[in-house]
């Protein structure tokens, strides 16, 4: 059978309308996480005696988990390809390797912070504390609800095969997917490493 | 199909290319290589690169009506500098 081509999975105006919409949620997104980004930045010294950045991050553990969100993107955006191609068995493997590495992503993020709480630094500590818990759990909110979508998405591609209904879903997905990525990009960044400096 | 493993090369080379812009990131802050007063910058630089390759390659960022989607993440990019900059008045 002849694979359909990547032209016709999305040449619908309806597919088309529904990215181009989604690209304008991202941009809402941005603004999200740019306020987030804002406040975490203007009270980072605010640690009223609490513990601040440089003694509770324990960086080897954050590479951990920064290269197992990057290797997600990765095989979401192989997943992305395979599906033009309309290859659905490695479509479903692809994505179902996305969102096991998401929740591998969100489990090493529990254990991260199950220890700072353990060490005393909860969210009501200090300002810097309540900031740094108010944007990462805004961000692993995001990762839960990417795994829940591309999993329902996983039982629709399953059920009915790639079609023009299917395709441009998990294409958006993964639109989402690598969206949290770029925002664990600057995380990385400017909380953990910048916060080491 | 040659066409096809192109893309994938590309896509394998610049994932790689991320991991190790994040590995020389790392290995920045934890030696004391380059001053403290730039080390903030290259870090950044670094952040946006990864960035760069994430929207433009993994997400499609140019392809057909381009414009409209640039617009949103640069217009949504704007709003987001300007809090973050008033913000940081703040601490002034």
């Amino acid at each position: 059978m002849q694979a359909p081509a990547e032209e016709k999975l999305f040449s619908d105006k309806q597919a088309q309308m529904n990215i181009l919409a989604f690209w304008f949620l991202i941009g809402a997104e941005v603004v999200v996480f740019g306020c987030l980004f804002g406040i975490y930045v203007s009270v980072q010294e605010l640690t009223a005696n609490g513990p601040g950045p440089k003694e509770l991050f324990n960086l080897s553990e954050i590479i951990i988990s920064t290269i197992v969100l990057l290797s997600s993107s990765f095989t979401c955006a192989l997943g992305v390809y395979t599906l033009k191609l309309g290859k659905k068995r490695m479509t479903f493997i692809w994505f179902l390797l996305t969102i096991s590495l998401g929740i591998g992503f969100v489990f090493l993020e529990v254990i991260e912070f199950v220890a700072y709480v353990g060490e005393g630094a909860t969210i009501s500590t200090s300002a810097f504390l309540g900031a740094f818990y108010m944007l990462l759990g805004t961000h692993g909110a995001h990762v839960i609800f990417g795994v829940v979508w591309i999993s329902m998405l996983l039982i629709q591609l399953v059920l009915f095969g790639i079609t023009k209904d299917t395709a441009p879903k998990l294409f958006i997905a993964s639109l989402y997917w690598h969206f949290i990525d770029v925002i664990w990009v600057f995380i990385f960044t400017v909380v953990y490493l910048l916060g080491k400096v | 199909m040659k066409k096809e493993n192109d893309h994938l090369t590309k896509l394998s080379i610049m994932f790689v290319t991320m991991i190790i812009l994040t590995l020389i990131a790392f290995y920045l802050v934890s030696s004391d290589w380059i001053s403290t007063n730039v080390l903030p910058y290259v870090l950044l630089f670094f952040a946006v690169i990864q960035v760069v390759i994430q929207l433009v390659l993994f997400m499609d960022i140019k392809e057909k009506e381009g414009r409209y989607r640039i617009t949103s993440v640069v217009g949504g990019g704007f709003i987001a500098l300007l809090t973050i900059f008033f913000l940081a008045l703040l601490k002034m």
